[in-house]
């Protein structure tokens, strides 16, 4: 119902040319516009106009170029392939945890969200330690066990890239079907079973229609990730020259090093991203029609479990074989590889040592990489954290003409694939519009800001929202300035989605590497980057043991979060 | 103590006009009431006046100063305006005790220390929240929400309290008791209090006046209750009152014949009747007598018992009629069964021409 102006012409009656509303307003319009608009608008300006003229031979000449068409289908291939088993996987144990009554559910659904907390590319690592056909401990070992003629698996195939991808995607339809499952009206099932309809039809036709919508959003989720997705093709496909078009992407620029042509080719290969990812979300939206409905309901409410009866032992170890292979042995091989005193050597007891831990501290890269990362996160946490709930106040409280604009902008870098975003910040800031952060940190600082923004304006905007206008109403007419209203009444009220946002920042920022990788200059390494150089520069256990000391990192940040959440919910 | 002032106030949201050229006047320490259907532009008023949104047109005053005006170019901010407000939703801010609630009014208005630790004791207590001080409003019932809110007003405006829907979260009796402790600070102190409910009865037992709104955003009625009861100013307010009947009726050589029936009331018409042919005539539940001899003759198609009272549906050659009967009389008088033939005696009926709807 409220609306600030209704009468436009009288701003000025307030006596001061800017109320603090225009000022958020115009504020957040002009950061988003540097932090965002210009990045994008730059790729586009650099693809199609040549000294200032209208030009498409590049961009024809790029898009015609068999290897990047290649990287195309390649890229399309694995996202279907990923989206489509990720989503059966998901779909399967989401009914499994919410609708049957198979044992140790609490435990499975902690061991779910650990695939969340670390980068797929270190899964990526790992599978590659176990199943490169060269010298993958795994294919080495059935080799010699079963004397097979080669090695049985090829981590380093679409096949090997599409099963990393996969483990590391699928709860997001997991997370997604089991949460509407959990809201569904048991009735709806119920009265099925009561009109005399059999177990399975009631699944395929009460069941399976009701949680469409949420299957359709995980699955989205999926598609636009693994389309995006740099880390574990740039791992697994180089050595083999598969190339998908955030790698290929990646090649161009790196090879160029630094040439103007080099970058300007990457970016015109980044429309053809971007094209191939609105696609895919057009594509999704007309196929699958989502709609919510409104059996869905809000509060919990105790379902009817299925009787797994005879099926529920075989079910429960293929469920936590799955689980294991999933989560734990990737980070298990990465921890002992970590260890060893040279890669190579066999995994036992007298070739482990903590030698390679103790150097990291030692060296140089490595301290620089985790000072900047912790310095990024930091940063970038805070300030991204800020900015995202000035923009929710303005897109949810002060409501100006063209919020939705706002709101779109400020969401866009989360489907912009990384590399993209990493492009446009390079063509921005280096010099092109007479500003050069090249190889400093602030460039890094700037895209990070930019990707994560929407994070903490989602979460913010969804506490304001709750926040109902009376209040600050109410502080207004007890005598406090706008001002004094949003730091006495809203910020306070807001402050766990201000905690959280920050958390939703800092963890990934972290574990960066999509952006970063093209961004970093010889003293401005992140982690994740740091990682990637010590791995293909050849210094495996190192790789693994900086990968290691990253996981334990993120596993003490995230018990720390975890405390104060638990913190705010008792008291 | 002020006076509020509205003076030919209009207010749209887009294109939708929700308040049309209002002009209203709230006398010093009185207690006005501002009463009308829901959505008829009562909050919104109200948010007009403490500076939530500015109107289209018009100027407002409190006491004699000019708080907003569209011609002068003034707008004075809503913390400058000096009004205690409760609102609808109470808005007791979630993070803050009741103590921090009650005090933060006057923190803000630069207030000595001792001096707020004294009013907030004492609003409180007048709103029966002694020993709450430390409780956060998630361990208060809605009711106790709404009576801190009115503790927080109480302490933010002696001039002025604007009470937007204030009690309808109380149960009856507490209801009844803060009707009567309102009456009681209001004498105390003479602050002038605005009145915002839809619920007449309430109103009616609280303000001094009561300006009746129409859903077009403008005043039908202004008067005491006692006006406004005894001589509503046309159908819209006849019927928003109270429960009401109205007949349909052509007047015929000084008396009233029914619609769609050959049926004449057997009474003569009011000295001050309009000369329109077509009117309804309005009738209260209450104000319709059985009466044996009457030679209006109707018949009892329903008879609900409801403890204190009868409703009877009475049906008037066609036209159906609400008559309550209070239970004593009843009881002692002649006992009315479903389908039983009844005279039916109207005391004061009211004549409204007909709207000429298109």
């Amino acid at each position: 119902m409220r609306r600030s102006n209704v009468n436009p012409d009288m701003a000025r009656l307030d006596g001061k040319k800017f109320s603090m509303d225009k000022f958020l307003t115009i504020l957040s319009f002009v950061i988003l516009i540097i932090v965002v608009i210009i990045p994008m608008l730059m790729i586009v300006y650099n693809t199609f106009f040549v000294d200032g003229r209208f030009d498409t031979t590049l961009f024809t000449e790029i898009i015609l170029d068999p290897a990047n068409v290649g990287a195309m289908w390649n890229t399309i291939k694995i996202a279907l392939l990923v989206t489509v088993l990720g989503t059966l996987v998901g779909l399967f144990f989401a009914w499994l945890l919410g609708r049957s009554d198979i044992p140790l559910k609490g435990l499975m659904r902690s061991m779910f969200t650990i695939p969340y907390m670390f980068p797929p590319f270190f899964g990526a690592m790992a599978w590659e330690l176990l199943l490169s056909p060269r010298s993958g401990y795994l294919n080495n070992w059935l080799v010699t066990t079963f004397g097979l003629a080669s090695a049985p698996f090829n981590i380093n195939s679409i096949g090997g890239i599409v099963f990393v991808e996969l483990s590391y995607y699928f709860p997001f339809v997991f997370m997604q079907v089991v949460s509407a499952l959990e809201r569904m009206d048991p009735t709806l099932e119920e009265s099925a079973r009561i009109a005399g309809a059999k177990q399975w039809y009631v699944i395929r036709r009460i069941t399976m229609p009701l949680v469409l919508p949420a299957t359709s959003a995980g699955a989205l989720l999926i598609l636009t990730s693994s389309l995006s997705h740099f880390g574990v093709p740039a791992i697994l496909g180089f050595s083999k020259k598969i190339y998908t078009l955030p790698t290929r992407i990646y090649q161009l620029i790196s090879r160029a090093s630094g040439s103007f042509q080099g970058i300007r080719e990457g970016a015109a290969l980044s429309i053809l991203l971007v094209i191939v990812v609105m696609l895919a979300l057009w594509l999704q939206k007309a196929v699958l029609k989502t709609g919510s409905y409104d059996i869905i309901k809000g509060k919990s409410m105790r379902p009817m479990l299925i009787k797994l009866r005879g099926a529920k032992i075989p079910l429960l170890i293929i469920s936590f074989l799955s689980l294991f292979v999933i989560v734990v042995v990737p980070l298990l091989m990465i921890v002992l590889v970590g260890l060893l005193r040279a890669y190579g050597l066999p995994l036992s007891m007298e070739n482990f040592t903590l030698d390679n831990f103790v150097n990291l501290f030692n060296h140089k890269m490595v301290a620089d990489s985790v000072k900047n990362s912790l310095f990024l996160s930091v940063a970038s946490g805070v300030i991204a954290m800020f900015l995202g709930v000035m923009i929710a106040y303005v897109i949810n409280k002060i409501r100006p003409r063209g919020k939705t604009a706002l709101e779109i902008i400020s969401i866009l870098p989360y489907s912009i694939p990384g590399i993209v975003l990493a492009i446009g910040v390079i063509l921005a800031w280096s010099g092109n519009l007479g500003l050069n952060l090249y190889n400093t940190i602030w460039i890094i600082l700037v895209a990070y800001i930019a990707r994560y923004v929407a994070f903490s304006m989602k979460s913010a905007s969804a506490s304001l929202q709750q926040v109902h206008y009376s209040l600050e109403d109410a502080a207004r007419s007890s005598g406090a300035t706008h001002f004094e209203s949003l730091t006495d009444i809203t910020l306070p009220l807001i402050r766990p989605a201000m905690i959280s946002g920050f958390f939703l920042i800092f963890l990934p920022a972290m574990r960066e590497l999509t952006t970063s990788v093209l961004l970093y200059g010889p003293y401005t390494r992140t982690l994740g980057v740091a990682i990637y150089s010590l791995r293909s520069d050849g210094y495996i256990v190192d790789a693994s043991a900086l990968a290691a000391m990253t996981i334990l990192l993120i596993i003490i940040v995230n018990a720390i979060v975890n405390a104060i959440v638990k913190d705010r919910k008792k008291g | 103590m002020a006076s509020v002032r509205f003076e030919r106030v209009s207010i749209s949201y887009g294109d939708k006009q929700v308040i049309r050229d209002l002009s209203l006047t709230v006398e010093d320490s009185e207690i006005m009431g501002i009463i009308g259907p829901s959505g008829c532009g009562k909050t919104t008023l109200i948010r007009a006046l403490c500076g939530f949104i500015k109107p289209h047109t018009g100027d407002i005053y409190i006491g004699d100063q000019l708080v907003f005006s569209v011609d002068k170019r003034i707008n004075i901010p809503p913390e400058r305006r000096g009004i205690g407000v409760v609102f609808q939703d109470y808005a007791v801010w979630p993070h803050m005790s009741v103590w921090d609630n009650v005090c933060y009014p006057m923190k803000k208005r630069k207030i000595e220390k001792n001096e707020i630790q004294r009013r907030a004791t004492h609003a409180l207590a007048q709103v029966r929240m002694t020993g709450y001080e430390k409780h956060m409003p998630s361990q208060l019932s809605g009711g106790q929400q709404q009576r801190v809110a009115i503790a927080r007003a109480l302490v933010s405006s002696s001039e002025l309290i604007i009470l937007d829907e204030p009690i309808t979260n109380l149960d009856a009796k507490l209801r009844e008791e803060m009707i009567v402790e309102i009456q009681m600070i209001q004498r105390d102190i003479g602050t002038t209090i605005i009145y915002i409910t839809h619920d007449q009865e309430a109103a009616l037992q609280l303000c001094d006046r009561i300006a009746i709104m129409r859903m077009n955003g403008d005043i039908a009625q202004i008067g005491t209750d006692e006006q406004i009861i005894k001589s509503p100013i046309d159908r819209y307010v006849y019927s928003f009152i109270g429960v009401s009947n109205f007949l349909p009726a052509t007047l015929q050589g000084g008396k009233a014949k029914l619609e769609n029936s050959d049926l004449v009331l057997p009474f003569d018409l009011p000295a001050d009747v309009s000369s329109q042919a077509t009117q309804d005539i309005g009738v209260r539940p209450m104000n319709i007598v059985f009466d044996e001899a009457s030679p209006l003759r109707g018949t009892i198609k329903r008879a609900v018992f409801l403890g204190n009272q009868y409703d009877y549906f009475v049906s008037l050659d066609g036209h159906e009629l609400r008559v309550e009967r209070n239970a004593l009389d009843a009881m002692q008088g002649k006992q009315y069964q479903e389908g039983d033939d009844v005279g039916l005696v109207f005391i004061n009926p009211a004549f409204y021409p007909r709207e000429v709807t298109a």
